[in-house]
């Protein structure tokens, strides 16, 4: 159990500031645009308002910049790779702690997002008492697909739906992570966050089609990347194996 | 390095608690948002002075696990206390869908139109009725009943059937609003329309007047007072903010342009107020499609704001009890 945690403790420590940074970008960039581009006149819903700050975009941008925090090799951090290959897990099973680590990343970035959502209809509300009240809030949440994906969690059909997103989005970092460390090009895992981010932004009334596919080659993307890595010895004795 | 995992994971919790509570305290609304209230139907003849009576409202519910809606119907009074409009005397008739609510409505139309009312001096009775396609505006004398005044409007002329005719009493005159099938195409290709007022007058004079073409998809008429009527129309789709370009138009014909400058959306019904002696406009009382506030226009022609809280605190309670 411990060695593990102790590789799920590494990735932490390779990827934790970048993630850091897509995160505070991404709430920086919606607070932004809240308060220059959302008119927020008392004849504007919030409905209308989320809709001129485009916050299914930014979110879009943060989600392909978790992707990229994830996903894309650290260059000349050698300390961690080097750290890693001295423990005694598999090569699998660094992918699995991998997936583990990229869905508790991801994991905040939506809650972020329904944060965000949240702190603006607040910062709404208490501006327009009248335009900004509590109904035309929960109105606005449930009209809208992702929004109400995103705050509905009294609904367990959307609390599921959103779970599974997660575990889309996390199988095809894990894919591309595995394969940009092989100098390869996974064009593959590139297919389901586009066709989330088009679920997110545009299709989002008709998904089921598009959603399954999403989910069949996220499934085909973790067997990909765990098939090629080596399950049976462990990282340091294979380490060992090429310095000798 | 285990501190960036605890970190991560300590974020995690703490946001999840934050917005599960920001997320629970969002849906604690949901029991109270099953009604909105949607539209209003109600004659602007009726309109004399405090209350406006018999109107047929509807909400919309909204029932938010399955995201589907449905209209809850009922008769209302709407009156002035204390400055705020409010409904009162509201009787919940029954839950209908919107098609059901739709043939409720169409009860309106000009097949079962028959309306009158009095001259506001009381020496006359103007009524309007549908008889054999054609619209029949009469008056009457109060106190010996004879007809002492009677014309016909050809049907074939009405723009629609949901523009039925509305009858207004001034002092000494009567107003029979009608909107016209005078549409043609403009150059920018937009069908436009213009409207024919016939004023009668307590001595039987019959005055028509063509206002102005408008761009409209709609058209209302609304009493102004004892002074004459206001013309509404709009042009924008619906949920479109627009701008309403309302005429005055006084008894003798004549007619001034008002303009308020409105914004809300096209389609969102509303009454006009006026005070108990029919004089002074108390303003314009509106229902909105969705979250935006209650809205009237003050004598100024200001629009001015009123909550929902304001405006229906009984029909919420009347509503509560019998949902």
């Amino acid at each position: 159990m411990k060695k593990w945690l102790s590789v799920l403790e590494l990735h932490a420590a390779m990827r934790f500031k970048r993630v850091l940074l897509v995160l505070g970008t991404m709430i920086v960039l919606q607070m932004l645009s809240f308060w220059i581009l959302g008119d927020q006149s008392n004849t504007q819903t919030f409905f209308q308002v989320l809709g001129k700050i485009k916050y299914g975009w930014i979110f879009a941008l943060g989600f392909l910049a978790m992707y990229w925090a994830l996903s894309w090799p650290l260059g000349r951090n050698e300390t961690y790779s080097y750290t890693l290959q001295r423990l005694s897990v598999t090569e699998r099973g660094s992918v699995w702690m991998k997936f583990i680590f990229n869905a508790l990343c991801f994991v905040p970035l939506v809650i972020v997002q329904a944060g965000l959502i949240l702190l603006m209809a607040k910062i709404f509300e208490a501006g327009k008492p009248f335009a900004g009240n509590a109904h035309g809030i929960l109105i606005d949440l449930e009209k809208d697909g992702m929004l109400h994906a995103l705050v509905s969690f009294s609904n367990p059909a959307q609390v599921i739906y959103r779970i599974v997103y997660i575990l889309i989005a996390t199988a095809c970092a894990t894919h591309m992570e595995v394969l940009f460390a092989r100098k390869q090009t996974p064009i593959l895992s590139f297919i389901p966050p586009v066709i989330l981010l088009l679920i997110n932004n545009i299709w989002y009334d008709e998904f089921h089609v598009a959603f399954a596919a999403a989910i069949i080659i996220s499934v085909i993307c973790m067997i990909t990347a765990l098939v090629r890595c080596r399950g049976k010895k462990p990282l340091r004795d294979i380490l060992e194996q090429q310095e000798v | 390095m285990k501190r960036y995992l605890v970190i991560l994971i300590a974020l995690i919790i703490v946001l999840s608690a934050a917005v599960a509570y920001g997320a629970g305290k969002v849906d604690e609304t949901a029991d109270r948002i099953e009604f909105r209230l949607e539209t209003m139907y109600g004659d602007p003849a009726a309109a004399n002075g405090v209350e406006i009576s018999g109107m047929l409202s509807a909400v919309r519910t909204y029932d938010t696990a399955a995201r589907k809606e449905s209209y809850f119907c009922w008769t209302s009074t709407l009156g002035i206390e204390d400055g705020k409009l409010l409904l009162k005397n509201v009787t919940v008739e029954k839950s209908v869908d919107y098609y059901e609510l739709f043939d409720r409505v169409a009860i309106k139309t000009p097949l079962s139109y028959d309306t009158s009312v009095d001259d506001l001096d009381g020496s006359c009775i103007y009524r309007c009725y549908y008889q054999d396609g054609t619209y029949n505006l009469e008056i009457r004398d109060k106190k010996t009943d004879a007809v002492t005044f009677t014309t016909k409007v050809d049907s074939d002329n009405l723009y629609s059937d949901k523009a039925y005719p509305k009858l207004f009493a001034g002092h000494g005159s009567a107003v029979l609003a009608l909107v016209r099938k005078d549409s043609y195409i403009n150059s920018n290709k937009s069908v436009l329309n213009s409207s024919t007022i016939i004023c009668v007058t307590s001595d039987g004079k019959m005055i028509s007047t063509k206002l102005r073409t408008y761009e409209f998809n709609e058209t209302a008429f609304y009493p102004f007072g004892g002074t004459g009527f206001i013309v509404a129309s709009s042009s924008e789709e619906r949920f479109v903010l627009v701008k309403r370009d309302p005429v005055l138009v006084h008894m003798d014909g004549t007619g001034d342009d008002i303009v308020y400058n409105l914004t809300y959306p096209q389609n969102s019904p509303e009454i006009w107020v006026f005070s108990p002696d029919g004089l002074e406009f108390m303003g314009i009382c509106r229902c909105s499609l969705d979250d935006r506030p209650y809205s009237y226009v003050d004598n100024n022609g200001e629009e001015q704001q009123i909550s929902f809280y304001e405006y229906s605190g009984n029909l919420e309670a009347a509503l509560k009890v019998t949902w």
